[in-house]
């Protein structure tokens, strides 16, 4: 299955970076599977990110992002803000993180767009 | 046996014309990339059929060209080996363009010979798959084309078309004159009627300015037609549904059969091939490649979208339509009709702020998953359906006579004005029509850049998530 995009599939490439395509009855994700995550933030040290990309994309643009396992904070042993609804994807629930960002640019936005707000969502959790 | 046509952007046709013109009358070449179209089930030819579209014209590099007479050219290969290789790592189909000075509209033996050569060499390199377009520019205003699919013999293209702000075409049958349509001919020529019962025209949406469209498109002499359309005729439709009746609304009828009917009963003599259902399902995807122009008439973001990169793609232009009823300041209702063309050249829907980005995601969500689309509705993270918009007849209709109008205008350029307005704006209250332009961004991967412009066929199709 390979539906990407020639330029997020070049940057995933380039940047060495693990992913897998996944069609779930129409529904397409990328699947970053055990993503970096900030030192001592969470109980684990690596999750699986997944990205919806909508029907159109990247003309139109990505919302929100999921992680498995559920994440939680080291500090508060809580789920982040936003972080506590389930996304059904590939038959497992996902965490669903609510991080929307409506400025989208054609041409200029790809999944290096994505995996920056997916990086910086996860530094700043709380 | 495969059908062929060739189309080309008119800058490319321009460029050609600047690398083949030798003031010696000497002959020379150049090659063109070219993406493919490849047609699995022509709707109306019922056979494969490729469609050529040049995505790239490359010079000759100085010094590679070894004799040159009026007679002929001959070339290193050099260059045409690299053309090869490039055309196999981007899929392209890569042609040699050669010119006869003389105006001699036919591929002489000795471009058979020599055509056959380069087929081999490239077909040795490249695979069994692989296919040599070929280009001919006679007289410097005439073009033809061909193509080798094996060493035998090649395939003549039916027509070459180029397409800018204007839709111009070399070659092509010309058919019988319809005596139906011999009022129009008086003002046109009997050249475009010809050139109407020629096209295959594409109609998206079939609701109020689709259905409007597509009769005046029927009654115009186009002698292809395709419809398509998801949707089915309601009560609320039959104030603006140009042939639909109240039992079309009882018996639940799809409006691309209603329309179909009322068409084809008119007996003008052309074909209508109808498809119902979502014009990005692949199920489609034959028909609306088969298209020489088609008319956007659908409200939908999410369909404007995807013709926008269409009409790019695979040089097949797209009139695209609006009709705006929205209240405005101080009372007053705008009331506007745009027809905008979508070709390379022009700014893009996307650049123009016609298109919502995240409406066509929201619409692409509630028909893909419409349980998590009622999910984020009810989280409101999407909007929900719109109100209807109000439309009455004359409105629709005075939209689809100033799309239909701009076929006309890229025909025959009967406004005088050398070609296309790229937008058309008409206040239907004030009587005011303009031309509106478009900052286009300078990152526009659609109307910007050039890489997409011609293209043709890729995995995945138009490079984008369908």
């Amino acid at each position: 299955m390979s539906f990407l995009p020639t330029a997020d599939r070049r940057y995933l490439e380039e940047r060495g970076l693990a992913f897998r395509e996944v069609d779930d009855g129409g529904r397409k994700g990328v699947i970053l599977p055990g993503f970096a995550l900030p030192a001592a933030k969470f109980q684990v040290v690596a999750a699986d990110i997944l990205i919806l990309l909508p029907c159109g994309y990247p003309d139109t643009a990505p919302d929100m992002f999921y992680s498995l396992p559920w994440l939680s904070l080291v500090r508060s042993s809580r789920y982040p803000n936003c972080a506590d609804q389930p996304q059904q994807f590939e038959s497992q629930n996902w965490q669903r993180w609510s991080r929307h960002n409506n400025n989208w640019r054609p041409g200029v936005d790809g999944i290096w767009t994505m995996l920056k707000r997916v990086e910086q969502a996860l530094q700043e959790a709380a | 046996m495969t059908q062929l046509d060739v189309t080309l952007q008119a800058r490319h046709a321009m460029a050609l014309r600047e690398l083949l013109e030798r003031p010696d009358g000497i002959e020379a070449s150049a090659y063109v990339m070219f993406g493919r179209n490849f047609v699995g089930i022509d709707p109306w030819t019922r056979r494969r059929r490729l469609r050529l579209v040049s995505h790239q014209v490359v010079p000759v590099p100085a010094g590679d060209e070894i004799s040159a007479s009026a007679r002929h050219v001959t070339w290193s290969t050099a260059s045409f080996v690299s053309l090869c290789r490039q055309a196999a790592e981007r899929d392209l189909v890569p042609a040699i363009v050669h010119s006869h000075p003389a105006g001699m509209r036919v591929f002489s033996r000795q471009d058979d010979a020599n055509e056959r050569d380069l087929y081999r060499l490239l077909r040795n390199r490249n695979g069994t798959d692989a296919i040599l377009a070929s280009v001919l520019l006679a007289g410097g205003d005439h073009f033809m084309a061909r193509a080798w699919f094996d060493d035998k013999e090649p395939v003549a293209a039916e027509i070459v078309r180029s397409v800018g702000s204007r839709l111009l075409h070399f070659g092509g049958e010309s058919g019988a004159s319809n005596a139906a349509l011999v009022r129009q001919a008086l003002l046109f020529g009997e050249a475009v009627n010809n050139r109407l019962a020629s096209m295959r025209v594409g109609v998206v949406g079939c609701g109020g300015t689709g259905s409007a469209t597509a009769m005046l498109l029927a009654r115009l002499g186009v002698g292809q037609l395709a419809l398509f359309d998801d949707d089915i005729v309601e009560t609320s439709n039959l104030n603006r549904l140009h042939g639909a009746r109240r039992a079309d609304a009882d018996a639940m009828r799809p409006k691309v059969e209603v329309l179909a009917r009322e068409i084809t009963e008119l007996g003008l003599g052309l074909r209508v091939h109808t498809h119902r259902g979502w014009i990005e399902k692949e199920a489609a995807r034959d028909a609306l490649k088969a298209c020489d122009v088609i008319f956007g008439c659908t409200d939908d973001h999410a369909g404007r979208l995807f013709l926008n990169r269409f009409s790019h793609f695979y040089l097949i232009p797209v009139i695209d339509m609006g009709l705006a009823i929205e209240p405005a300041s101080a009372g007053m209702r705008d009331m506007s009709a745009r027809v905008t063309v979508l070709t390379p050249g022009a700014p893009c829907l996307s650049c123009r702020g016609v298109v919502d980005p995240k409406a066509a995601s929201e619409e692409a969500l509630r028909r893909e998953a419409p349980e998590e689309y009622e999910r984020q509705k009810r989280e409101a993270y999407v909007r929900g359906g719109q109100n209807p918009a109000p439309a009455v007849v004359t409105f629709t209709t005075e939209t689809a006579t100033l799309a239909v109008n701009e076929l006309l205008q890229g025909l025959t350029d009967f406004r005088g004005e050398g070609g296309w307005a790229w937008e058309r704006v008409r206040r239907l209250d004030r009587g005011i029509e303009r031309k509106r332009g478009a900052i286009q961004s300078p990152h526009c991967p659609i109307c910007a850049r050039e890489d997409y412009w011609g293209r043709g066929d890729m995995d995945p199709f138009m490079d984008r998530i369908g």
